[in-house]
């Protein structure tokens, strides 16, 4: 029972001294940091900032408009409100 | 108390945060060895290795306004490497089939006897502690790969120590059960010193 641990122990002072292959990502480092910093620049955001903005007038001239769909005599009775009686 | 982070990486810190590319090249070249190092622990497939050891100075470059340079900068960048990794592992974890890997750790025991250098020893090793969820692995490997102590795992993990201690212990446990259980009683030592 004692054996199989101390045997992992053994076996983990020998991995520890591999060594990883060697790499290079500098180039892939500086590529995708200046890919994430670009964003806010790219055409994809650009047409993405418009399309919110574009949303959003809509939106303002929209709201009103339902409101008075939905309450058809509302602006009728607003009107008559102003007359003397 | 830690050592600060040493004059060279402190300016290279600062320019990189001014917006200077070659500052923080600089502290990519300084410590991508060690970062490839530890990454082989959570991946031993050199394409992954890669681009988890990429992935670890992207997130350090966004992560960098936030670096209080109380440790050495190493430190931290281990920290970050860490959790890249345990993620990586998180992810692979819901894609893989549990059995395969028995089946593969089986065949490895089956096939090899004692491991004679670092890297047969390194698969063997890798390929047990793959067994485990994400984070009895991620204590073992830190615990046999990095060699840490409970108090620098606790350190890294953001865990306490005694928690630290109790996982590791449940983690050593279980994998011995596992292997047990499969047959795989024995790695080669103890048979090749009687």
């Amino acid at each position: 029972m004692h054996d199989l641990l101390h045997e992992l122990d053994q076996l983990a002072a020998l991995a520890r001294r591999e060594a990883a292959p060697e790499i290079d990502v500098l180039g892939g480092v500086l590529h995708d940091i200046r890919v994430r910093e670009g964003d806010f620049g790219s055409p994809v955001m650009v047409l993405v900032i418009g399309a919110a903005l574009a949303a959003g007038v809509i939106m303002a001239f929209s709201i009103p408009l339902y409101q008075s769909l939905t309450d058809p005599l509302g602006p009728l009775f607003q009107m008559t409100q102003n007359i003397p009686l | 108390m830690e050592p600060l982070p040493n004059d060279e990486d402190r300016r290279d810190i600062a320019a990189s945060l001014d917006g200077d590319e070659r500052s923080f090249a600089r502290l990519v070249a300084r410590y991508e060895g060690t970062v490839a190092s530890q990454m082989w622990r959570f991946s031993r497939d050199e394409s992954e290795l890669e681009s988890l050891t990429q992935e670890v100075f992207v997130e350090a470059y966004f992560s960098l306004p936030g670096y209080k340079a109380k440790a050495p900068f190493l430190h931290w960048l281990r920290r970050i490497a860490t959790r890249v990794g345990y993620r990586f592992w998180k992810h692979q974890a819901r894609e893989r089939d549990r059995r395969q890997t028995l089946d593969t750790c089986r065949a490895d025991f089956e096939t090899s006897t004692k491991p004679k250098v670092p890297s047969e020893a390194g698969e063997r090793l890798f390929g047990m502690l793959e067994l485990l969820p994400p984070k009895d692995r991620l204590v073992l490997t830190l615990l046999y790969f990095e060699e840490l102590d409970t108090r620098e795992i606790g350190e890294r993990l953001g865990w306490s120590r005694s928690l630290v201690k109790v996982r590791a212990f449940r983690a050593r446990k279980k994998l011995k059960t596992m292997l047990e259980d499969e047959g795989l009683g024995g790695i080669g030592y103890a048979r090749s010193t009687t």
